[in-house]
């Protein structure tokens, strides 16, 4: 690549961050065990965010003692739920609480996850996004039966740190 | 119509490139326009089986927006529980490709991927043009006597049309 060329894609690039550029808006928090609360964040008042996915990542600090068919075992979980809200729309995007389980990394068990979950938001700009969650003990997946009557699950919270790293983009309306 | 319409913009809006061509002022403000339109929001619902019987429960989509199912997840405890998703009041049907009347469900083994006791694989597919204001069913059976809790996450795109003039 010589200079012109080179000299030409940093004039490419320049026009086009004018308009749109790549943005990664991350968030860490620590879910307090037993509590359930929310925190708003100003976003970057640059543009409007576009966020087309989002990466959650937490640590398995709870415990879920499970007993099925009477054999107890004890794994170590994250139990928190979220839910996410924009502040200018007032409109919840989702109807409840999502379990962290279902909507962050989902490879196997103390693998990393492979690629972000799409989800489609448009923030405008000014825009404050409010993270609302739950880390008090949910309820068991498992129930007792006539024939296991001991059978449940007991989980032990403890404070979870969640880290969120949502993908996107900002349009600049400055120009 | 309302497929393509979704495809169109939602393409337009997400699918793009690192080397796409540079926008200028009027693109951005168009896809600014059209992303107003567009959102996803997640729909969660949660059963309690303590029998073998088959359970049912309905989430109401957003009034004034369109909903396209994108994805559902499962998180439960029981191997053996079945799941069926139907559409009610638009184009009445299933994902699974049993019809809506007589619609067996499936066990989520097969379709949300890998067996243990949580699953929380997204099955994504799923696309599905449906109507404003929806009413979505999840049908759940429990096949083993063990009683379960059961959460079922439907995630979809809601599609505002409205002053947007599309034919």
């Amino acid at each position: 690549m010589n200079m012109a060329e080179i000299t030409k894609k940093l004039g490419d690039l320049k026009e086009t961050q004018a308009y749109e550029k790549t943005f990664d808006f991350t968030r860490s928090f620590v879910a307090k065990a037993g509590e359930a609360n929310s925190f708003a964040i100003p976003i970057t008042n640059e543009g409007p965010f576009l966020q087309e996915s989002y990466n959650i990542i937490a640590t398995k600090n709870s415990v879920l003692t499970r007993t099925y068919h009477g054999v107890t075992t004890t794994t170590n979980i994250c139990a928190t739920k979220l839910k996410f809200k924009s502040q200018a729309d007032n409109s919840a995007q989702s109807n409840d609480y999502i379990p962290v389980q279902l909507i962050s990394t989902p490879g196997f068990d103390d693998m990393p996850r492979y690629g972000a979950r799409p989800f489609f938001h448009l923030y405008p700009k000014g825009d404050v996004l409010i993270i609302e969650y739950d880390n008090r003990a949910p309820e068991s997946l498992i129930k007792p039966s006539t024939t296991y009557p001991t059978d449940g699950d007991v989980y032990t919270m403890e404070d979870e740190l969640i880290q969120i790293c949502f993908n996107g983009k900002i349009y600049p309306l400055n120009k | 119509m309302l497929k393509s319409f979704a495809e169109t913009i939602y393409k337009q809006i997400v699918d793009c490139k690192p080397n796409r061509t540079i926008f200028s002022e009027e693109q951005r403000d168009k896809i600014l326009f059209q992303a107003k339109r567009v959102r996803q929001k997640d729909y969660l619902l949660s059963f309690d089986l303590n029998d073998v019987q088959l359970h049912s429960d309905t989430v109401t989509t957003t009034a004034n927006w369109y909903f396209v199912l994108t994805g559902a997840a499962v998180l439960s405890s029981e191997k053996g529980v079945k799941v069926g998703i139907k559409f009610q009041n638009f184009y009445p049907t299933s994902p699974f490709g049993t019809s809506a009347v007589d619609m067996n469900n499936v066990p989520y083994d097969l379709v949300f991927g890998r067996e243990g006791l949580t699953r929380f694989e997204e099955y994504k597919n799923l696309y599905y043009s449906l109507g404003e204001r929806v009413t979505v069913n999840v049908d759940v059976q429990n096949t083993k006597s063990d009683p379960t809790r059961i959460q079922v996450l439907l995630t979809g795109l809601e599609i505002n049309l409205q002053d947007e003039g599309v034919e």
